[in-house]
């Protein structure tokens, strides 16, 4: 099967700034495709290429088979990270107004947007201009607008940004439906445990070059072996124990990331020591939070932002 | 193609559809309407002005009336002449001794006319000098004299468009007071005076002691309308003091005008008429419109590409259309609109051209005038060649347009 997207060595630079450098990246058909990276990493000016937007100063893409991300436009999908909408705009009107630009029929754009949005608890709302929507309800119209013509190629940016829990549960209920559909999403994120529970494949991205990428297991393997507890006491003797790499540590919860070879078991020998009480011992692979912090925690404290010219 | 057509379509849908649109719309001609009503009005409704003049020098008063009198009748003749022309009716309406002034006037020569107007002004005014007219001595100015005191200037102006001077300016008898300036000045002040004028002793050999006092500084038609019969009544004085010839002074004085002429399209010299003036002026008014129908649709694209940008709904276009297809899009609707505008103050236009001529009383064709091929086409070329080129220019609005032509290979 033709992949969804393949990016060979693609580079793109906004005057001296080195947005993307040399990305290369294959996102399957019918995946969920997570771009993980800190602010400034290259995520969206990607995406934009990807979509046609900008053209690669360097490099190859194929997007759906074309050379030319504009040729399968009508295929694509596509909700950026800050959502607008034409305020004055009746709501039905906007959700089908871009359904037509995809090359939709007014009247089928009219008639699905309706149905969509009646689906989605907007029912009610149709006829009202969208500067009467909550954000809420503005996202969902949002995201409906993305969909409407079911494209066959998703690309979210920050799909989950500015989401309260509902919309939040809403979203990836959205995303899952999709790939279970057969539809290919891409989308950005830094919001690990979100990546984490519904990616395929994912790639992270920093200073506009890959860390690493591949199916989400392999990448989570790539970081050694890592112990979950759930505990009661102090965890501060087992940093200063050998082979213990990181310790990400919530209070109750800690996420204790080992170097390679090291036995989980000496691990579980010193809590036991250490008097401290144990409820959950779980041997895992490092969590994307975790590899996300070990290659680019130094970056995300000098995170530079996306160059200024950029619309 | 198709896509441009629903950008197109939209952009019409949204600049149309709002209030602003509309209300701009309206008030636009309305605008124009005030401004070219209000000072009509405003003229029109303008009091007669009352003024007192208090003469130190003894003849200049009585003489610039004489003048006005003799301007008045001159006016009486050249109506009274076009009514029993054109409305026998009217005609009838105006007493015997008017209507036996007017055949007699126009039964005489252009130098005689001049001269029997003259001589009924001085037999009214009992100027010593001649009459030769038997029109005069027979006692007939005297009656034409006694009509013009006591007529009604607001009636003749309304049922006979005739003005006499009264009709806007009114001299009023000075007060009885032992402080004349002292009783004038209070009536300035309280309203009842729009102004009055002093004529120094000896006007003809300086213009010391004369002044002109009024509240109202802004209106000028009075000190103008005054100054000047006097002025040319004091140079007259002046030539004779001199001892010079009055004929030749006058012809001295006579200024060395050039007649206006075009060729037609036959190739004949002809007169210049109201319809050629209004045909030179006509362009700048076209001019006019088209720098504002341009600018405004200019102004609404910059809006709605404002709103996009803010709204950030450019890039979710962008990734279904392309720049192109967008910007000549949205450049099309607008110019729809734009054509909405235009069409709406096309409609004025054509009312006013219609009402105008009416209003301001010219026998002027503007319809025939404006409904030129030349004129018409011109404009709307020039409107779609303006808005295009200004609004193609905002290109760039949009970075992303310029970015994506530039490295696109």
């Amino acid at each position: 099967m033709t992949d969804a997207v393949t990016l060979s060595d693609v580079s793109k630079s906004f005057r001296d700034k080195r947005a993307v450098d040399g990305l290369s990246l294959r996102v399957p058909m019918a995946s969920i495709y997570g771009f993980l990276g800190p602010n400034g990493a290259g995520k969206t000016t990607t995406m934009r290429m990807i979509l046609g937007i900008f053209a690669p100063d360097e490099g190859e893409l194929s997007v759906l088979g074309s050379q030319d991300p504009t040729e399968v436009r009508e295929r694509l999908g596509y909700l950026p990270e800050e959502r607008g909408l034409y305020p004055k705009m009746k709501v039905v009107d906007q959700v089908a107004y871009f359904g037509t630009l995809k090359g939709m029929s007014r009247a089928a754009a009219r008639e699905k947007a309706a149905r969509l949005l009646d689906e989605y608890g907007l029912g009610e709302n149709l006829e009202q201009t969208c500067q009467s929507l909550s954000k809420g309800m503005a996202q969902k119209a949002q995201i409906l607008a993305t969909l409407l013509h079911e494209p066959d190629l998703i690309i979210l940016d920050e799909p989950f940004s500015g989401l309260d829990p509902v919309n939040r549960d809403l979203m990836r209920d959205v995303i899952l439906k999709l790939r279970e559909d057969g539809h290919s999403v891409i989308f950005s994120t830094h919001i690990m445990e979100q990546a984490e529970q519904i990616c395929d494949h994912v790639v992270l991205i920093d200073g506009g070059r890959k860390i690493v990428d591949g199916p989400i297991d392999e990448v989570r393997g790539h970081g050694g072996g890592a112990v979950h507890l759930d505990y009661e006491g102090d965890l501060g003797s087992l940093r200063q124990m050998e082979g213990v790499l990181h310790i990400n540590d919530t209070g109750r919860q800690a996420e204790v990331v080992l170097a390679e070879g090291i036995d989980p078991q000496q691990v579980l020998k010193h809590l036991v020591g250490a008097e401290i009480r144990l409820h959950t011992f779980d041997l895992r692979s490092p969590s994307l939070h975790e590899i996300f912090v070990r290659n680019v925690g130094h970056s995300v404290e000098e995170a530079s932002i996306e160059p200024q010219d950029q619309p | 193609m198709n896509r441009t057509f629903l950008v197109a379509r939209e952009e019409f849908r949204q600049t149309v559809g709002t209030k602003a649109f509309w209300i701009g719309l309206a008030a636009m001609p309305v605008i124009f309407a005030l401004a070219i009503a209000v000072p009509l009005l405003l003229k029109q409704a303008k009091e007669a002005r009352p003024f007192a003049v208090i003469d130190h020098s003894g003849f200049l008063l009585e003489a610039v009336e004489q003048r006005v009198y003799s301007e008045d009748l001159q006016q009486i003749a050249e109506r009274g002449r076009q009514l029993r022309r054109e409305d026998a009716e009217g005609y009838s309406e105006l007493p015997n001794p008017v209507r036996a002034f007017v055949g007699e006037w126009m039964g005489l020569g252009e130098s005689a006319r001049t001269r029997l107007v003259e001589q009924m002004a001085m037999h009214a005014f009992g100027d010593s000098r001649s009459s030769d007219f038997d029109f005069v001595s027979y006692g007939e100015a005297a009656h034409v004299y006694a009509w013009w005191l006591s007529s009604d200037p607001g009636w003749l102006d309304e049922h006979h468009d005739i003005k006499l001077a009264r009709r806007h300016f009114v001299r009023q008898s000075l007060p009885a007071a032992a402080d004349t300036i002292a009783a004038l000045n209070e009536l300035i002040h309280s309203g009842d005076l729009f102004a009055y004028f002093v004529i120094g002793s000896d006007p003809v050999t300086t213009d010391e002691g004369c002044r002109y006092v009024s509240n109202n500084l802004t209106d000028r038609d009075l000190r103008r309308w005054f100054s000047q019969r006097a002025e040319s009544l004091v140079r007259e004085r002046r030539i004779a003091r001199k001892g010079l010839d009055v004929e030749a002074a006058e012809w001295i004085q006579t200024s060395l005008s050039f007649e206006a002429r075009k060729i037609g399209d036959r190739g004949d010299v002809e007169e210049v008429e109201d319809r050629d003036k209004v045909r030179q002026f006509l362009p700048l008014v076209f001019t006019y419109l088209l720098w504002i129908a341009v600018f405004t649709s200019s102004q609404m694209l910059i809006t709605s590409t404002i709103e996009e940008k803010s709204a950030r709904i450019m890039e979710i276009l962008v990734s279904s259309v392309s720049p192109e297809e967008l910007m000549f899009g949205k450049i099309v609707g607008v110019a729809g609109a734009g054509l909405i505008v235009v069409a709406s103050w096309a409609s004025v236009f054509t009312a006013a051209i219609v009402i105008v001529p009416k209003l301001i009383g010219a026998d002027i064709d503007l319809i025939g005038v404006a409904a030129d091929p030349m004129f018409l086409a011109t404009f709307i070329i020039y409107f779609l060649l303006g808005s295009s080129s200004t609004q193609v220019s905002l290109l760039v609005w949009v970075p992303c347009v310029v970015r994506s032509r530039k490295h696109r290979t």
